[in-house]
């Protein structure tokens, strides 16, 4: 056995503070003897110390509750083989809010941890997010049962395959047995033995929001209207109604019947002069989980930001300009002066881009502008390279020149006589910066410069209005320091903001990261006077679908493991802590049953009111031993 | 109530309750209870009780995580060694630092601690002193292997929230060959960790390298695949490689190339050989490296409809699928026995046809494969006519049989193919005195009367033992002898009825007929011996005779051996009421197994039904049929053309809707045999591809996008299309690992746009998958789904194997840097600032014990002497 904290076995020095008041009882004593009361005045002049100390069974109890104490506070551990290593998955995905699913799905993970033997090690992994509840397996039950007790299902969707393969990845060691606590039926064919599915939760008929049109197209204006798609996930038609409110006044409603399995596009018209932020609720009779009811959207920031194109070159202007007009919804300019609020630029010069813009579009363009056919490498998965071939040739009016040490991500490369060129840039580290490297002025662009540019564009506005819980929140607009983040559950959080330019003011830099949306709602920063609210929209078809639960479980193959089993620290402060109590409670129980006294011996310590108990004659040696 | 929960109110009750009895008085006794009673709770205080959360600024820690794997040389881990010693001499001392070493497994090299490691030797030392399996690169184990170092060196402090708390330098070249740590970035970051890859420069001589591998996601049928290689060459001169394609082993294509220095995409183009999912495995040689790599890539070959046409006759194509190929449908022939039992592999076929196939002939796999395809795929299934014996094949009941919307059952009336043979056996025994015996014989004359003269009929008495009274023979040539025979039978004696069924089934086996009949007239009171029976009764099977039986006798009729028998061959038991009603009972049963032809013969015209809204042009146009298989259609099923073959309108073409897919059945054959003037008909071609057409799995016609766009760490599935509600599902590509078909997940498809839906691919390891997309036509709320599938390519591929010398994979070495808020080749940023701000929670019996230890000597020392007392 060892210690964690060993410096606490300090608190034994308790042990010499009880024999000292036991001293100090055994002074004071008195044993009435009737036949001495006379002699009593003789008796009060005895020396008061004694050299005996007269002690019984409490100070027994009382010594071993304060070692126990103690020890317990030292932390001990035992390193033992443990009889079973068990690595439990326990779904917290947003359909366990649905009925009591979830407290079933505790109650039954706390049964097995109630059950277990007591060298089992258990390693429990939640799957929304998927992380350890404890950062160790471990054998101690209130530890478990504590962690299990704290752990509520969050709005974010489950991967029960994910969650097996990263839990047995961080446990190292293989798992004699995998349990599975989930709503998700059990997998035809049952899954291998070493792993034990208990699946809680029942078919339930649910409505929901699984669709909202909140992005629209970049280039049109958008209408005065809100498209939510809303879907029955049950089995019989339900009457279905959205309604949707500004500012805690309803602006649109619609009603729709909802055949079974159905799904419909809801468009709600928005009165005149209505911007900013709308929640969208839908009300349905048998209505399995309440969370995806509600959704968010805030009208107008679309394509709100300026676009100023900041150039000297005429062709440039001229060029940029032209693919500009293909955007009716844009706001553009080549005017500095027309907008006062940070804007996006598009300019032929690094060094044009000011400390206030908002993103930037920096064309690097070549000195002379000549078409140089190559074969354009798109990184695929960048929403700067969506839509282009992941190879393509493309003749352009590269800017061959070396571009030396880049900071941001190559989204499109060329490879230009065996050189391989970076030709857009996307650089997100303080703000949103796309670099392109070729002429956009020289003749007909071909349709990859295009979709590049407008592509880039998106991403510059800010790509999506939707955020969904699970994605980082992050925030622009703030100046270095701390934010407060109100998150929907009404609980608050202090963040950094970072990436602020120094010397420039907050309104440009600061952005605050939040990486913990693992809710749906409203997100409201603060940091001063300055205040910026977001929200996030639970739309998730699969969690939604409470009569038919799709499963996310598939076997997996058992690799060996890469570590042998080593003995395990099995904690004993629990079990010490758990002891100690009982010991007290027991030592308690002794002390009531005292019921018999010698003598009043002073205010307080008197025969108990009401007790007829006789005086006693002496202290027995039998139960009273005495010790020097 | 948690029991947890309970304790500490139990607990204080029980210290209030016992208190009562303590030996003092007045506030001393007052203040000892709420001693005990603060100490007790305390204690489950520190049991139950969350740990104490608060924030503090904590020192970060740094890993180096070394790529130790056999694709990083020597030079490589030097150079890394000394980048360590460098680094180090910057890390603020607060920090502490440790240095792993990865390969497919990952173990520490050098433990966390604070004091600088200065000397690249002894780095390079102990690196090279681990031992770790250094034949493939996993850096999703090696990330995921960090927490449980961190939780085994600091054990005290489970922190709550750790953001960026433990910096990982990763020197490593990023060609993963096992596990996907984009998969499991999302985890790593939750987890506190954030990743600066650094790529150790090439070292060694010049040697070529191949960086992408790209094939469009969707090809025509008919237009070439363009496979695009990347290669990059860093020698100052031009080597020879050579390029192979190839498709389930065959190679397709050999195409020699000049790797001029620097980089270079070649684009080896492939025919397109059918239509569905091509998978091209793709080997660069280049024989003066000794550089060999191979890697997969898919695409999707579009073109005409595709059908799978079954058929136990595979040598001359027929007639049909010659018709269905000239329509424009592609036709791939198989064998019954071929057809596939993974569902995934009827995905690249539109529709099924079974021709003339015995429905015994389809296992349970494959059965349970088509009705996949069909109910869940919305595949199609057309089941044209019937094989193998009819007999059997229609009164055997398969799991096929649920799919069709048409039940097979023997009812045909036409009877010129078959032989009958029915033995008519007579109880003679006492029981039967009187009119009983009379009216056997009466039946017997009419069961005679009502068989044609080439069916055989035999006759037998028995009582305890079986009597000819006329042998097996044409019905024909008994004649009038019958008559006198059946004068000389009289009744008497016991009963027995087992040698008297198993002299008729000896008779009847030798007949060779094809319907074999045993009617049995007696009241079956017999002796039972129930091994005897069973053996007789399975025998009975095998030979396909059926027994029908008639109680007739005593008051007593052993109804339950009766019913028995009848059941257990497949023949009626009928319960006699009247003696006068028995010639009329014979005749019903040998009509009713006269009449039970698995098919009709004749010469019959389809009619089209009213309801049906085919086959507008050819209306009373239809060829006639020389013969179909009898069956009734099944009442969810709608039938467009029917026939009647004298016993009204029997189904020759149903159709039903089972699931997401369609099933037709026809029950002629659409052959030489029953359909010679339909084959020769005009329409046959149109009129067959429209049937087969209706079946098939709807396609999207229109274009459709799918792509996997990175927002935030988690990468995101787009689908553009014009079509509504869409769903989908991945369909991991098999991998070298784990053969068979791939994991299927489903992703929750969510509206963002117009005709834009995205799903978030989190959770999803790398690789290939297939988008198995269903959806309706843009505007269609009811109807059909149609359905699309789609290659995509999550993250970033593995490397097939561990080759020194070659460029770093800087696609997944960013992402790791992106995922996990950390920076590519930006190691010093790792080392700012050196602490960090973490919620940590604390264990509150830090707080509560001392609290309990000072609570009981407090109440020891208000006990006073009242311990000591009794």
């Amino acid at each position: 056995m060892s210690f964690l904290s060993p410096v606490s076995l300090l608190w034994l020095a308790a042990i010499p503070v009880l024999v000292y008041l036991w001293r100090i009882v055994s002074t004071r004593r008195r044993i009435a003897v009737p036949s001495l009361v006379p002699f009593e005045s003789l008796l009060r002049r005895s020396p008061t110390r004694r050299g005996r100390l007269v002690v019984n069974v409490l100070f027994w109890l009382q010594c071993a509750a304060l070692v126990g104490l103690a020890l317990a506070l030292a932390r001990p551990v035992v390193f033992k083989r443990p009889a079973k290593l068990t690595l439990a998955i326990l779904d917290t995905s947003a359909s366990l809010l649905a009925g009591n699913g979830f407290e079933r799905a505790r109650g039954a993970l706390l049964a097995h941890v109630a059950a277990k033997r007591p060298t089992e090690e258990v390693f429990i992994v939640t799957t929304s997010p998927v992380r350890p509840l404890l950062p160790r397996p471990t054998s101690d039950t209130v530890a478990l049962t504590r962690a299990i007790n704290g752990v509520e299902p969050t709005h974010l969707g489950g991967n029960l395959s994910a969650a097996e393969r990263i839990g047995r990845a961080l446990l190292t060691a293989r798992a004699d047995e995998i349990l599975i606590v989930t709503d998700e039926p059990a997998p035809e064919p049952a899954p291998p033995a070493g792993i034990r599915w208990i699946t809680v939760g029942a078919p339930l008929p649910n409505v929901a929001f699984v669709g909202l049109d909140a992005q629209g197209p970049l280039c049109s204006p958008s209408d005065a209207r809100v498209i939510a798609t809303v879907q029955n996930f049950g089995r019989q038609p339900a009457p279905v109604t959205v309604t949707a409110q500004s500012g805690g006044r309803r602006i649109a409603q619609a009603e729709v019947e909802l055949p079974a399995r159905a799904r419909r596009s809801v468009s709600l018209e928005i009165p005149e002069g209505v911007t900013g932020d709308i929640e969208l609720a839908l009300a349905a009779p048998h209505d399995g989980l309440e969370l995806d009811n509600h959704a968010w959207l805030s009208l107008g920031r679309r394509a709100a930001r300026p676009v100023v194109v900041r150039s000297s070159a005429p062709e440039f202007r001229l060029a940029i300009s032209g693919w500009l007009e293909a955007c009716q919804a844009l706001r553009s300019t080549t005017d500095d002066a027309a907008t006062d609020e940070a804007a996006l630029v598009i300019t032929d010069r690094a060094e044009a881009l000011r400390a206030l813009d908002a993103a930037g579009m920096v064309f690097a363009r070549p000195p002379t502008p000549r078409l140089v056919l190559g074969h354009w490498l798109a990184v695929p998965d960048h929403p700067v390279a969506a839509y282009l071939e992941p190879i393509s040739a493309v003749a352009a009016a590269l800017n061959l020149a070396d571009p030396g040490q880049i900071s941001g991500l190559p989204v499109v490369s060329a490879v230009v006589n065996g050189q391989r060129l970076p030709v857009v840039i996307a650089d997100e580290r303080q703000r949103r910066i796309v670099w392109m490297r070729f002429d956009p002025g020289s003749g007909q662009a071909p349709v990859p410069v295009l979709v590049t540019f407008f592509n880039g564009l998106r991403w510059l506005m800010g790509g999506t209005d939707i955020l969904t819980p699970g994605e980082p929140l992050i925030v622009g607009g703030f100046g270095p320091g701390p934010v407060k983040v109100h998150r929907p559950n009404g609980s608050t959080e202090t963040l950094e903001a970072t990436g602020a330019r120094p010397g420039t003011s907050g309104r440009a830099g600061g952005a605050v990261r939040d990486d913990d949306i693992l809710l749906s709602g409203r997100y409201r920063f603060t940091q001063g006077p300055r205040e910026a609210v977001r929200f996030v929209n639970f739309l998730d078809p699969l969690e939604s679908d409470l009569q038919e639960r799709a499963s996310t479980w598939a076997p997996i193959a058992d690799r060996p493991a890469s570590a042998s089993r080593r003995p395990a620290a099995h904690p004993l402060s629990n079990l010490l802590i758990l002891l100690m109590a009982f010991l007290l409670l027991a030592e308690w129980w002794r002390y009531s049953a005292k019921t018999t006294m010698l003598r009043a011996m002073g205010p307080g310590l008197g025969r108990p009111e009401g007790s007829n108990a006789r005086p006693a004659p002496s202290p027995q040696p039998s139960a009273e031993s005495a010790v020097r | 109530m948690n029991l947890l929960l309970f304790l500490p109110l139990a607990a204080i009750v029980l210290v209030i309750w016992l208190g009562r009895r303590i030996p003092l008085t007045g506030w001393r006794k007052r203040a000892a209870i709420a001693a005990r009673g603060a100490a007790v709770a305390a204690l489950c205080a520190a049991l139950v009780g969350e740990g104490h959360r608060r924030l503090t600024e904590v020192p970060r820690q740094v890993v180096y995580l070394v790529d130790g794997s056999a694709s990083v040389d020597a030079a490589q881990r030097e150079w890394i060694a000394r980048r360590i010693a460098s680094l180090e001499s910057q890390r603020p001392r607060r920090m502490e630092r440790a240095v792993a070493v990865f390969g497919a497994d990952a173990r520490l090299a050098i433990p966390f601690d604070r004091p600088a490691l200065d000397d690249p030797a002894a780095i390079r030392r102990a690196v090279d002193a681990v031992e770790v399996d250094r034949t493939a690169t996993n850096l999703e184990g090696a990330l995921l292997a960090i927490p449980g170092w961190l939780a085994e060196h600091d054990p005290e402090t489970p922190a709550a929230s750790s953001a960026g708390r433990t910096a990982v330098v990763l020197f490593s070249d990023g060609r993963e060959t096992r596990g996907s740590a984009g998969g499991v970035l999302a985890a790593v970051r939750r987890l506190g960790i954030d990743v600066f890859p650094v790529p150790p420069p090439i070292s060694g001589r010049p040697t070529a390298a191949w960086d992408q591998l790209a094939v469009p996601p969707v090809v025509q049928k008919g237009s070439p695949i363009p496979v695009r290689l990347v290669l990059a060459n860093t020698s100052p001169r031009a080597k020879a490689a050579q390029v192979t394609v190839s498709v389930q082993g065959v190679a397709l294509k050999r195409q020699r190339l000049s790797m001029r220095p620097g980089w270079q995409v070649f684009t080896v183009a492939v025919p397109t050989l059918s239509r569905g999912t091509v998978a091209l495995d793709v080997r660069l040689d280049v024989p003066e490296d000794k550089f060999t790599d191979t890697r997969r890539a898919y695409t999707e070959v579009e073109g005409p409809p595709r059908i799978l046409f079954a058929s136990e006759q595979t040598t001359a194509p027929s007639m049909l699928a010659n018709a269905l190929r000239r329509r424009e449908i592609e036709v791939a022939p198989v064998r019954p026995s071929e057809l596939p039992i993974d569902p995934a592999r009827l995905l690249d076929v539109d529709a099924v046809v079974l021709f003339n196939v015995p429905k015994s002939s389809i296992s349970a796999e494959q059965t349970q494969a088509l009705q996949r395809f069909v109910e869940e795929d919305g595949g199609g299934l057309v089941m044209v006519g019937l094989g193998g014996e009819l007999a059997s094949e229609v009164t055997t009941e398969t799991p096929l049989d649920a799919l069709l919307p048409v039940r097979y059952e023997p009812k045909g009336l036409q009877e010129s193919k078959r032989r009958v043979c029915i033995v008519l056996l007579i109880d003679r025994s006492a029981s039967m005195l009187g009119p009983r015996i009379a009216a056997t014989k009466r039946a017997a004359v009419a069961l005679v009367n009502q068989l044609q003269p080439e069916d055989l009929v035999g006759i037998f008495a028995f009582d305890t033992q079986p009597y000819v009274v006329a042998e097996v023979q044409a019905a024909g040539d008994i004649g009038p002898q019958l008559v006198e025979k059946l004068v000389k039978l009289r009744s008497s004696g016991g009963t027995d009825i087992y040698p008297a069924l198993t002299t008729a089934a000896n008779r009847l086996d030798t007949t060779g007929a094809s319907l074999k009949h045993i009617i049995l007239l007696s009241d079956g009171n017999t002796p039972f011996h129930r091994e005897a029976y069973d053996a007789l009764i399975k025998s009975f099977q095998l030979d396909r005779i059926s027994v029908s039986t008639i109680g007739i006798g005593s008051a007593f009729i052993n109804t339950e051996y009766l019913e028995w028998l009848a059941r257990a061959t497949g023949g009626t038991y009928y319960q006699l009421k009247n003696l006068e009603d028995l010639p009329k009972l014979m005749a019903r049963d040998t009509e009713d197994q006269l009449g039970r032809l698995p098919f009709t013969e004749g010469l019959f015209r389809p009619t089209k039904t009213p309801q049906s809204d085919w086959f507008a042009d050819t209306e009373g146009d239809w060829p006639p049929l020389r013969g179909y298989v009898t069956a009734t259609a099944k009442p969810e099923a709608r039938v467009d053309l029917t026939v009647n073959g004298g016993e009204g309108e029997e189904p020759l073409l149903a159709r039903w809707t089972r699931g997401r897919g369609r099933v037709v059945a026809f029950t002629s054959d659409a052959d030489t045999r029953w359909s010679p003037d339909w084959i020769r008909w005009p329409g046959f071609e149109g009129a067959w591809a429209h049937v087969v057409r209706w079946a098939m799995r709807p396609r999207l016609a229109e274009e459709v996008f799918v792509h996997v766009e990175q927002r935030g760490e988690a990468p995101q599935l787009v689908v553009e299309g014009a079509m509504s509600d869409p769903r989908g599902r991945l369909i991991a590509a098999p991998s070298g690992d784990e053969p068979g078909p791939g994991a299927e997940i489903p992703v929750s498809l969510v509206q963002t746009g117009r005709w834009r839906w995205q799903a978030s691919l989190e959770q999803v390891p790398s690789g290939w998958y297939q988008l198995a997309l269903e959806a309706k036509a843009p505007g269609a709320e009811t109807g059909g789904a149609i359905f699309a599938n789609r290659w995509i390519q999550l993250g970033t591929p593995a490397a097939a194997q561990e080759l020194p010398g070659q460029p770093p994979l800087e696609p997944l070495l960013r992402q790791l840097a992106r995922g996990t808020a950390g920076a590519y080749e930006m190691p010093d940023a790792a080392l700012t600032p050196p602490t960090t701000s973490v919620a940590v929670i604390e264990p509150m019996f830090a707080w509560w014990l001392p609290l309990v230890i000072l609570l009981v000597l407090t109440d020891v020392w208000l006990r006073g002497p009242s311990m000591l007392s009794r």
